[in-house]
């Protein structure tokens, strides 16, 4: 027989209770009452007293009191021994999101991490529970879960494919995010740092030392990308051997049967003439399959379409010879990038072309310096105009903001109009200068073509690490020109780029300042589209910390004590319950007499 | 549009006939025009003298000190501009909650702004925030003659500056009108609106029903914005903790505002619509009484 019913007292107080809710029961009733937000009003759900969300039966505070009291008198007259438990304290867990977590395949730290956190955590017991991931940066997975249904809702989103985990960041993050009651589980495959904090954290690690092999570094560079490298690491105790093989599409370039001593980093570079497409390159299955496969595509910086219009024969000649040898320039077919013009009507180029105007002023000088350079500009990278005789014109004006003077002359100036297109304004005699026959000449040449091809449309890196940020350019005006008749420009409308990610996912994202940038979150190829243009680029995961999983540990370590840790014992508290119910019934008698007043 | 909202721009436009609209640290910023600007421009009212750093304008480099002293010394003058205001309103359902006269309060303050602003030679353009950011139709010319849109949009302002942000002027004054109450980080809605600013001034606008909770009881607490419901029992702890949290909301706007360099104010509909009247601004030298 159930205990209560061997004391007749208690059974009398349980008695009580269903006549007590009958009452309280037909008072029920809600009054609808629109507000501009519920968010003021969430944090009303974890209130223990008052405020309390509405599940099943919602009645006023004077009937859980004496509700309460009916309890703790039943309960306390059986003298019961009862489990305490103070495991209500909401609960943070600090999720490894970092790749080394998929290492072993079912057996996966992430795997087990997972079984554990469905086996462990108490969820019958409705604490709220906070997920955040430590990656890069800490980020917070979704809302509070309050059942197990939800938290595996929201561990969907725990994928396991950042480059590096910053734990210590992500616990304070924790810390701050669930208050200063809330306790902390970190799940993760490497020990904790020299100290945990007594009684607040605990820390799990399901990682364990295997042997990996991967690629940690790759890199593809030439004209069209002919030349490449590859490292290879062993983070094993042991010698390893391994086939690495290299592939175009379906043609095998390379493969090759590689033997790494422990620890060994080797580097494998080769050239790929007449290779235009996306290399692969990948090394056997093992513990970490990430870090097994690498994609590059061919790197190239866009050629600047250049015009050159110059009258003298001899300074044309000069200019296209030097612009040639950049091997930065291609002939303008149609619209030029960069137009090199001694006399130009502005209004008459096209907004996105660049504009170089070549002065030739009859009131010129020889100027030998001092020379002054704003070195935060692009044009003067690495340039030295020591010894440099320069000759041009020698009046003080000249629109735009000075690049180089001599003394208070300006002989190179530049300006942005409203449309984002540039003007260079050179003053340059040849007959009276040095400047064309020392090394500051292809210096600045190969600085102007370098500035103007690196803001054409497109991709400016192409294989990335995992984490980076790609960084596009997009073409067209930032603005339409002024009308005719001087009325103001108006703004065009903002542009949009359409991201396919690796996953076969979607994405929209807005450009701004014809520049948008795009995280990435995934390892293959993403494909971009920016009005008719198509461009790709390469992710892939290369980190040497990731892949070594020399020092993965599995473990436990710290416990939740003293505050909100649920530390179940079973202990007499008939004393307390009854001690309580004082309490309570003062509190009641506190607040109907209140009420009464 | 209903003639509660035309009355309010009409009180809201004589209201701020009364002001005039200026920046905190002095005058205001915009584009070339004929006010005198805050910052280093090109004028030739001589400002100061500073050693020059890279990036300076080689063009105010001081070349007779130079030659006297052999060091690079820029003189900074200030600059002539146009000083323009951006307004933005919050059209989320919240604005119009009923009972209250929050979209009133709403209106009439872009319309007291609009012609402070306009009292001080300004620019203005008013900023819709529903479904994106956009500039209604019919919102040329005098703020008593706007034909205003609805507050109907089913979403928070954050959602709206995500979807499409105001084009806003460079160094203009931006003013936001919202009642700042959703879920999220501030930071979202501050820093394109601080972005090339002169400056930013945010007034939560609430409702007396916003700052003091509905009455006690069982209450079934219903989101206009969302449709979401909650229901709870309202005592005065509940009532407690719900002034804690809207003073820790506020209190996150106001750390989020000085970040960016934004003044924040909080105006209580019923109370503005009485008095009409920003002593905070005024204080704070947003605004000088003509």
């Amino acid at each position: 027989m159930l205990p209560l019913f061997t004391t007749p007292w208690a059974f009398a107080a349980l008695l009580a209770i269903p006549a007590l809710a009958g009452l309280y029961w037909l008072r029920n009733s809600f009054r609808l009452v629109p507000v501009s937000s519920l968010l003021l009003w969430l944090d009303q759900a974890e209130a223990r007293t008052s405020g309390l969300r509405v599940r099943r039966l919602q009645t006023p505070l004077l009937f859980f009191l004496e509700l309460t009291v009916l309890i703790l008198l039943a309960v306390a007259a059986t003298g019961p021994r009862l489990e305490t438990s103070q495991g209500h304290w909401p609960l943070v867990v600090v999720l490894d999101d970092s790749y080394s977590m998929l290492a072993g395949g079912d057996e996966s730290p992430k795997a087990l991490a997972l079984e554990m956190v469905a086996d462990e955590l108490r969820w019958g017991d409705e604490y709220p529970v906070r997920f955040v991931l430590a990656g890069t940066s800490p980020q917070v997975l979704g809302e509070t879960a309050h059942d197990w249904s939800a938290g595996r809702e929201l561990l969907r989103g725990w994928r396991c494919l950042s480059p590096a985990a910053r734990l210590s960041e992500a616990m304070a993050f924790a810390a701050e995010l669930g208050g200063d009651k809330s306790r902390i589980l970190v799940v993760t495959d490497q020990k904790p740092p020299d100290e945990l904090p007594a009684g607040r954290i605990v820390w799990r690690a399901f990682g364990r030392h295997q042997s990996n092999l991967a690629l940690v570094r790759a890199g593809r560079a030439g004209q069209g990308g002919q030349r490449c490298f590859f490292e290879i690491a062993n983070f094993s105790a042991a010698e390893q051997t391994t086939s690495f093989l290299l592939k175009e599409a379906d043609r095998s370039i390379m493969n090759e049967r590689l033997t790494l001593k422990p620890k060994e980093v080797r580097r494998v570079s080769l050239q790929i003439k007449g290779v235009d497409g996306a290399l692969s390159a990948s090394l056997p299955d093992d513990a970490l399959a990430i870090d097994n496969h690498v994609i590059l595509l061919p790197e190239e910086l866009p050629k600047a379409a250049v015009e050159i219009q110059v009258k003298d024969d001899a300074l044309r000649a000069l200019m296209e010879n030097s612009f040639d040898a950049t091997g930065l320039t291609k002939k303008s077919a149609g619209k030029a990038d960069l137009f090199v013009v001694d006399d130009v009507d502005l209004a008459s180029v096209d907004a996105e072309t660049w504009v170089v105007q070549l002065l030739r002023e009859k009131e010129a000088d020889a100027f030998t310096g001092p020379f002054v350079v704003d070195r935060t500009h692009p044009l003067t990278e690495g340039l030295s105009l020591q010894g440099v005789v320069w000759g041009g014109g020698k009046a003080e004006d000249l629109p735009g903001r000075p690049v180089i003077l001599a003394g208070s002359v300006p002989l190179l100036t530049e300006v942005e109009n409203a449309t984002g297109q540039r003007i260079l304004r050179w003053r340059l005699r040849p007959d009276l200068s040095t400047l064309t026959e020392l090394p500051a000449w292809p210096v600045l040449v190969w600085n102007l073509v370098h500035w103007r091809a690196t803001e054409l449309p497109g991709l400016r890196a192409t294989n990335l690490r995992l984490g980076q940020s790609a960084v596009l350019k997009v073409g067209g005006p930032l603005r339409e020109p002024p009308a005719a008749n001087g009325t103001r420009s108006v703004p065009t409308t903002m542009d949009s780029i359409a991201v396919r990610k690796p996953s076969g996912a979607s994405q929209k994202l807005n450009v701004h300042s014809r520049r948008a940038t795009i995280l990435t979150d995934d390892v293959g190829v993403y494909e971009v589209r920016s009005g008719d243009k198509n461009y790709s680029f390469a992710v892939n995961a290369l980190s040497a910390e990731e892949s070594d999983l020399s020092s993965c540990v599995s473990g436990r370590w710290g416990e939740w004590t003293e505050d909100g840790v649920p530390e179940s014992a079973l202990r007499t508290v008939a004393w307390v319950l009854l001690l309580l119910a004082l309490g309570v019934l003062t509190w009641h008698l506190a607040l109907a007499s209140r009420g009464a007043r | 549009m209903s003639s509660s909202l035309r009355q309010a721009l009409l009180e809201g436009e004589r209201a701020g006939s009364h002001y005039v609209l200026t920046t905190p640290r002095g005058l205001p910023l915009g584009t070339v025009g004929p006010h005198q600007g805050a910052r280093t421009g090109s004028s030739l009212e001589f400002r100061e003298h500073r050693d020059y750093q890279p990036g300076d304008d080689l063009r105010y480099v001081d070349w007779s000190v130079y030659a006297r002293s052999d060091k690079l010394v820029v003189k900074l003058y200030h600059e002539e501009v146009t000083p323009h205001l951006d307004i933005v309103v919050d059209s989320s359902r919240s604005m119009a909650l009923a009972g209250t006269t929050k979209a009133e309060a709403a209106v009439g303050l872009a319309a007291f702004f609009a012609v402070a602003a306009e009292n001080a030679g300004m620019t203005q353009k008013l900023w819709w925030a529903g479904d994106g950011c956009a500039q209604p139709p019919a919102c040329q010319g005098r703020a008593h003659t706007w034909d205003l849109p609805a507050f109907d949009f089913a979403a928070s302002f954050a959602e709206s500056f995500a979807r499409r942000p105001p084009l806003f002027r460079p160094r203009g004054l931006r003013v936001l009108l919202s009642d700042l109450l959703w879920l999220g980080d501030p930071m979202h809605v501050l820093a394109p609106c601080a972005d090339r600013a002169t400056a930013t001034i945010v007034l939560q606008i609430l409702a007396d029903a916003d700052v003091r909770p509905p009455e006690r009881g069982n209450l079934r607490l219903l989101d206009v914005e969302s449709g979401q419901t909650l229901e709870l029992l309202v005592d005065d702890a509940a009532a407690r903790r719900y002034g804690a949290a809207l003073e820790r909301h506020e209190s996150n706007w106001r750390e989020a505002c000085r970040r960016v360099g934004a003044i924040m104010t909080i105006v209580v509909a019923e109370e503005w619509l009485e008095e009409r009247r920003l002593d905070e601004l005024v204080a704070a030298e947003v605004l000088q009484v003509l």
